[in-house]
């Protein structure tokens, strides 16, 4: 399968199945020399964001194309701007109601072409797309029905309980559980380097990722966390990072991964002064046929601009007024 | 071409797909807010929460009777705000706006404000701020 | 999350992580809170937050933190001591050894107290062996409290 499709593919695939980085188009494939903190590090401290104008997954129409030709980036860029943007408000009532509020609110990032032009942030496997599922055993399939119930039950406005709502709704984590996956704003992480550690802080919600790189090991098994128990090395100018000891709770992790055999690796690059390559390979025998890759390009943020705190558990009106909202519409006859 | 054009709706919709995966979906605001109930009126700003998930905005509205109904519009995030320079200043209480959006579901005086603007048109925040943020500046 | 000073005398422990940018970062293990410390900003602080906003500076060894726009919900402790949304603090961490740190905290909060003032007790480096902050997200033990009185009953 493997052989047919490189045949097909022909070079470019050749280069993705083995694991480089997609050069981007026009950009010299020559090699960064990242500047290293006094203690040797190489260095990547500053503040990140990365929205991005890839999709995660290859569309369908775009073939086995792994990066867009002048023509179509030229087109891809001015369509862009007019499907993403949430001024737009054609579609009727139900397609308005979710673009929710103006443009101004949102990372304006998403709406400009990503620079490498790739048609996927998947490289692994070669056809862009997350792998195929595996069939649920009969217990995983109960808890995801109970999960789906919970999430129809919220779609249509009448949650029966707080545990209705999504983790991320209900402020547990948003986008700082592993792998990190942009979003429609304040895709920002900032990295302070120290002797033995890496750190990073997303901005949604708030934490320190505080990783050593001293060799250290795991915490013990029976300790799990929400955002899990990471250690990281140097790989030459890469720092690979390894996440272990999440919590059980379905539904935390990506696509629901079984937390029990979901494994998790990122490699941070600096491959230029404003630019760090993000790539996260998934594996989780009990979700995907196999394991799966993709790269995320970062961006350095203007000087200027900043993280702010996002505080979000503390003023989550939203909780109040979905169930408040669900008991009056009942009490008024709905189900 | 049309398979240019496939190429991006396809691309936003796995955008939006991937987005949507468990770990960090946003909610969908069908869930809460009725897309049969549509709104549009001017109020006045008594206060506004600069808070994360969602910033709100408490207006005043009088009704052709002379009662004043109080609203609370739910916009999004102000870091987003925060970044482009603006500040818990820049929307002053007093300020007349008119609010485009969607009552919610309940019936409650409570709203997404899909369209924020100022009198004059232009929208709320985009119009009023002009301090030569960053952001603004790169537009 | 606890605001500042509480943040740094709650029991739990607390990491400063100094990069060699003009940011320095604080992790408490309470709430997962950080604070970003920002040593070469000039600004006011745009928004009230819960953390507050915080501008650094050095005075020989000593790091000074200017803290101010915090949110006026938080506590100085759970006996209710409060605060308004003047409060002005500032700190003074001082090393006094390789174990050892001297804090110190100026409260001012003209709508509040009389007069200005100060905390000040030491901190000490934690020396167990892969020492680490334990996450401590408390949004699941705080929701039955807030929300379970909005459950759908069982029809009778």
């Amino acid at each position: 399968m493997r052989n047919r499709l490189l045949a097909f593919i022909g070079v470019l695939a050749a280069v993705v199945a083995m694991g480089l980085v997609v050069p981007a188009a026009g950009q010299a494939p020559k090699k960064y020399n990242a500047p290293k903190t006094p203690w040797g590090d190489p260095d990547l401290q500053g503040v990140w964001n990365d929205a991005t104008s890839t999709p995660l997954q290859r569309p369908g129409n775009v073939g086995e194309k792994g990066v867009l030709s002048d023509e179509e980036a030229e087109e891809f860029q001015k369509s862009l701007e007019h499907d993403l943007t949430r001024d737009r408000r054609d579609g009727g009532g139900a397609a308005d109601v979710n673009r929710a509020y103006n443009e101004h609110w949102m990372d304006a990032r998403r709406l400009k072409i990503t620079a490498d032009r790739r048609t996927s942030l998947i490289v692994d496997p070669v056809d862009g797309r997350i792998p195929p599922l595996v069939a649920p055993s009969p217990e995983r399939r109960r808890a995801q029905a109970a999960r789906a119930d919970g999430a129809a039950r919220f779609a249509a406005g009448l949650p029966a309980d707080f545990t209705d709502m999504s983790w991320p709704v209900r402020c547990v984590v948003r986008t700082d559980v592993p792998p990190y996956l942009p979003t429609i704003y304040n895709n920002n992480f900032q990295i302070f380097q120290s002797p033995g550690y890496v750190t990073i802080a997303p901005e949604m919600i708030h934490s320190a990722r505080i990783i050593p790189v001293d060799g250290r090991p795991h915490l013990d098994k029976s300790l799990r966390q929400w955002l899990g128990d990471t250690r990281g090395h140097w790989e030459g100018s890469t720092l690979v990072v390894e996440t272990t000891n999440f919590k059980s709770e379905e539904g935390v992790l990506f696509q629901g991964a079984n937390p029990a055999t979901f494994t998790i690796t990122e490699r941070f690059t600096r491959v230029a002064a404003d630019a760090i390559n993000y790539e996260f390979t998934l594996a989780d025998p009990m979700t995907w046929t196999k394991p799966w890759t993709a790269l995320i390009p970062w961006n350095k943020v203007d000087p200027d601009e900043q993280m702010f705190e996002y505080a979000c558990h503390e003023d989550n009106f939203d909780m109040v007024h979905f169930l408040t909202g669900a008991r009056l519409r009942e009490k008024n006859g709905e189900r | 071409m049309r398979t240019l054009q496939s190429l991006v709706v396809a691309g936003a919709a796995l955008l939006v797909l991937a987005i949507a995966a468990p770990a960090l979906s946003h909610h969908a605001f069908s869930a809460e807010f009725d897309a049969n109930k549509p709104i549009k009126f001017k109020g006045t700003v008594t206060k506004m929460l600069w808070v994360n998930p969602h910033a709100w905005i408490y207006v005043d509205v009088k009704k052709p009777d002379g009662t004043v109904e109080e609203w609370m519009i739910e916009t999004g995030t102000p870091n987003t705000l925060l970044r482009r320079g603006l500040t818990k200043e820049s929307l002053p209480n007093g300020t007349e706006i008119t609010v485009d959006g969607y009552q919610s579901k309940d019936g409650s005086r409570r709203a997404n404000g899909r369209d924020l603007t100022l009198p004059n048109g232009q929208t709320l925040f985009l119009g009023s701020s002009g301090t030569g943020a960053p952001d603004e500046k790169k537009k | 999350m606890p605001g500042v000073p509480r943040a740094t005398y709650m029991p739990f422990p607390f990491q400063i992580v100094q990069g060699t940018g003009p940011s320095i970062l604080m992790a408490y293990e309470f709430t997962s809170a950080t604070r970003i410390i920002r040593m070469d900003w000039k600004q006011a602080a745009p928004t009230d937050s819960w953390m507050g906003w915080s501008r650094g500076r050095w005075e020989g060894d000593t790091l000074v933190v200017d803290v101010t726009g915090q949110r006026e919900e938080t506590w100085f402790d759970r006996a209710g001591d409060f605060h308004s949304d003047a409060l002005h603090v500032v700190e003074r961490y001082t090393p006094l050894s390789p174990y050892h740190m001297m804090y110190e905290a100026t409260i001012e909060d003209p709508k509040v107290f009389t007069r200005p003032w100060k905390i000040s007790f030491p901190l000490y480096r934690r020396m167990e062996k892969n020492v680490q902050l334990l996450e401590f997200k408390c949004v699941p033990f705080t929701e039955e409290l807030l929300f379970g009185k909005f459950r759908k009953q069982a029809a009778r």
